[in-house]
């Protein structure tokens, strides 16, 4: 089969692999229909995520056709042609925490525990296609993905809407939702939301869908435009930090306050034009740092006294200056986690279904699978107005 | 069967003095079990080796061994250089045959590390410790060897983990290192033990192990015997949690040529922490769902010759 393969930073090609084969006896094997390439996915792209081995296929949102299932899976619950979406955490079901709906906390996929254990001192669940760190399951940029209790991780869907609907539901749709839900926001608190890629378009919605009134959106109008423009059809008010302070800006709309909930869907690798961003840039560069940590140092400065900041873009390693006096003595809450996906799904389905959302609106390009190394291209450099690109296998 | 030395016959508490140690068990935060844990002490190294302390010999007859071999080698290689840092490696060398010939090593010296009768720097005979007989034994016996303890929480009920845990050999299922467990007999009071160790090449292990205590649905505990390639003992325990079963091993072990073997299978990567958790993890994992999930034979992409073309 094809799929997309991880040989050195900005460098990754579409190859022939073998074909997935049942390891497990709850596997599934799924042929997908449709594959997403993640934010988070750049991270591995340019290297700033290690544990990467060139020959790793990478790729963690996607949706297809079940096609062939272990002997132990529970018939009850998936079969074979069923349409499913797969969820990016990979849950056992068993354990503590999967019954306490943690599933990315899962205790037993990740194969690499005592390598977390050394850099987190816990273990997380595996995520397919990221890195031997999250256990070094294949990726879902491919013609077909291999499953893992499949009857607890695959999202059975219904027949009806398109893919584009239902394929966020594995990850971006859910992240953004998350990312706004865990801080339970008032209808009267204002959102602000760092960042304008898919998870922060997903948070927008999300937080319209969850009943907030005021939604701010902020990313760099210089470099994406079109990321600020989308947030505005999705109803936010956006602030361009190449052109506005977003400090004062913030206290501005909001009587002087702050934003009541902060969230952070940028992540590990984010830029700016102030002295701190480029303090980053120097650190990260001379290995003094892996996370380039501006956006929660300016939530953690903006946010309300007593408010919650919401750390929801991905980080992997240490970061620096974390403005811990701002944090503590204005009684801030953090949140934050990869997503326990498969405890959404239901929700934000009927959701989809009853037409209150139709979360197509992120996509810009759906080009062949085996065009993906010419998708991350334009989508790490903000090319041709990429904002979500969804590969095609079968194409 | 428990096996319990207060309700032994005499005769038969006899052959187990001094080796069973029962110990007031620390608490852990939420999944605190207060229960007193036993564990067995192996054979002092003393009544295994025939010169202990003559000469003032302070290292083990098998370390000796190691010591002259890895010492011939070191000063071949250096005197074959012939220039001074060649010198400075043979002196290294000799200084390593000295100590396999006459058994007197200096830096274990200048430690307080014998393992000829197994004393290191944290035994202090005058720390005394009960030893579940009444009697009081050296509490340096107890830092013999590498002590390793560890918990895990298992969504189970503890009868469940105990049944499989009393069922030795089940144990290559979820011990990286063992490959094979024979019982010695139908009740698996002795039982034969084979493991590989990939630090040391592939080196093949082998002891046997007696059982020194069975409380069903509670407490195991073990303890190799003399002649073995490995000393290990140890105590398992099951108790219920309020998120579940909670499995705690706390063992001990010596590593083939004694301090040294410890030394560098820890340099070599096998951190026993880190080894007892995989296989406790393992464990919980065969428990809580009946397998180990896996990544090998899943296919991987070649970058044009670099990479394998499957995880392995």
């Amino acid at each position: 089969m094809k799929a997309l393969v991880w040989c050195a930073p900005y460098n990754v090609k579409v190859e022939n692999v073998p074909d997935p084969k049942i390891l497990n006896r709850r596997d599934a094997i799924v042929r997908l229909t449709s594959t997403c390439i993640c934010g988070s996915d750049l991270h591995l792209y340019d290297g700033f995520v290690p544990f990467l081995k060139p020959g790793d296929i990478l790729g963690h949102e996607p949706m297809g056709i079940v096609e062939e299932l272990g002997p132990d899976v529970d018939r009850g619950r998936v079969k074979v042609g069923d349409r499913v979406v797969v969820p990016f955490p990979i849950g056992c079901g068993a354990c503590w925490f999967c019954q306490n709906e943690l599933w990315s906390c899962c205790d037993n996929t990740n194969t690499k525990s005592w390598m977390q254990e050394e850099m987190f001192g816990s273990t997380t669940s595996g995520i397919y296609g990221y890195s031997q760190l999250m256990g070094g399951y294949q990726g879902g940029q491919a013609e077909a993905l291999r499953v893992p209790f499949a009857d607890v991780n695959l999202q059975v869907m219904p027949t009806e809407p398109d893919d584009h609907q239902l394929v966020y539901l594995s990850d971006a749709f859910p992240t953004g939702y998350m990312s706004v839900q865990h801080c339970n926001p008032r209808p009267d608190d204002t959102i602000a939301i760092w960042g304008c890629g898919p998870i922060g378009q997903f948070a927008i919605r999300s937080a319209y869908l969850l009943g907030a009134k005021h939604v701010i959106a902020i990313d760099d109008g210089s470099r994406v435009p079109e990321r600020l423009q989308m947030a505005r059809e999705g109803g936010a008010t956006t602030v361009d930090f190449s052109d506005e302070y977003v400090y004062e800006r913030l206290l501005d709309m909001t009587a002087g306050l702050g934003p009541d909930i902060c969230v952070d869907a940028v992540g590990m690798e984010a830029h700016g034009y102030t002295p701190d961003a480029m303090y980053d840039k120097i650190a990260t560069n001379l290995m003094l740092e892996t996370d380039r940590a501006r956006v929660i140092r300016q939530a953690i400065h903006c946010c309300r006294k007593g408010g919650t900041v919401s750390i929801i873009g991905a980080y992997g390693g240490f970061a620096d200056k974390i403005p811990t006096g701002a944090l503590m003595n204005k009684g801030l809450t953090i949140k934050t986690g990869q997503c326990h996906v498969h405890r959404y799904v239901p929700e934000l389905l009927e959701m989809i279904l009853d037409g209150r959302i139709d979360p197509s609106f992120v996509t810009t390009h759906r080009i062949p699978l085996s065009q993906a190394a010419y998708g991350y291209d334009i989508f790490n450099k903000k090319k041709d107005g990429a904002i979500k690109i969804v590969l095609d296998p079968a194409a | 069967m428990a096996l319990n030395p207060s309700t032994m016959p005499e005769t038969e508490r006899a052959q187990y003095r001094g080796r069973l140690v029962i110990e007031g068990e620390r608490t852990y935060g939420a999944h605190a079990s207060n229960e007193a844990t036993a564990y067995i002490e192996p054979e002092p190294w003393a009544q295994q080796e025939q010169f202990g302390g003559e000469n003032g010999a302070n290292v083990a007859e098998s370390e000796r061994w190691t010591s002259l071999a890895a010492g011939a080698i070191v000063a071949g290689l250096g005197l074959g250089r012939r220039d001074l840092v060649g010198m400075a490696i043979a002196a290294v060398g000799g200084g390593l045959i000295y100590r396999g010939a006459t058994g007197r090593c200096p830096m274990y010296n200048a430690l307080g590390i014998n393992t000829v009768t197994g004393e290191d720097i944290q035994g202090d005979a005058a720390q005394q410790a009960d030893d579940g007989f009444g009697e009081r034994v050296p509490r340096q016996r107890r830092t013999r060897g590498v002590r390793v303890a560890q918990s895990f929480l298992v969504n189970r009920a503890p009868e469940e983990l105990y049944a499989f845990w009393r069922n030795f050999e089940n144990f290559p299922q979820i011990m990286s290192h063992v490959e094979e467990v024979r019982l010695l007999d139908p009740q698996g009071i002795r039982s034969h033990w084979v493991a590989r160790v990939p630090a040391f090449r592939g080196k093949r292990l082998e002891w046997d192990a007696e059982m020194l205590e069975d409380v069903p649905n509670e407490r195991i505990s073990w303890l190799s015997l003399p002649g073995g390639s490995l000393e290990t003992a140890g105590t398992v325990t099951f108790s219920r949690g309020d998120r579940g079963a909670i499995v705690r091993v706390d063992m001990r072990y010596v590593a083939p040529m004694g301090l040294l073997g410890n030394a560098l299978s820890r340099l070599l990567g096998e951190v026993p922490t880190r080894v007892l958790r995989e296989d406790l993890r393992n464990f919980k994992r065969v428990m809580e769902l009946g397998e180990i999930p896996t990544v090998v034979g899943q296919p991987r992409g070649t970058c044009l010759g670099r990479g394998k073309r499957q995880e392995s």
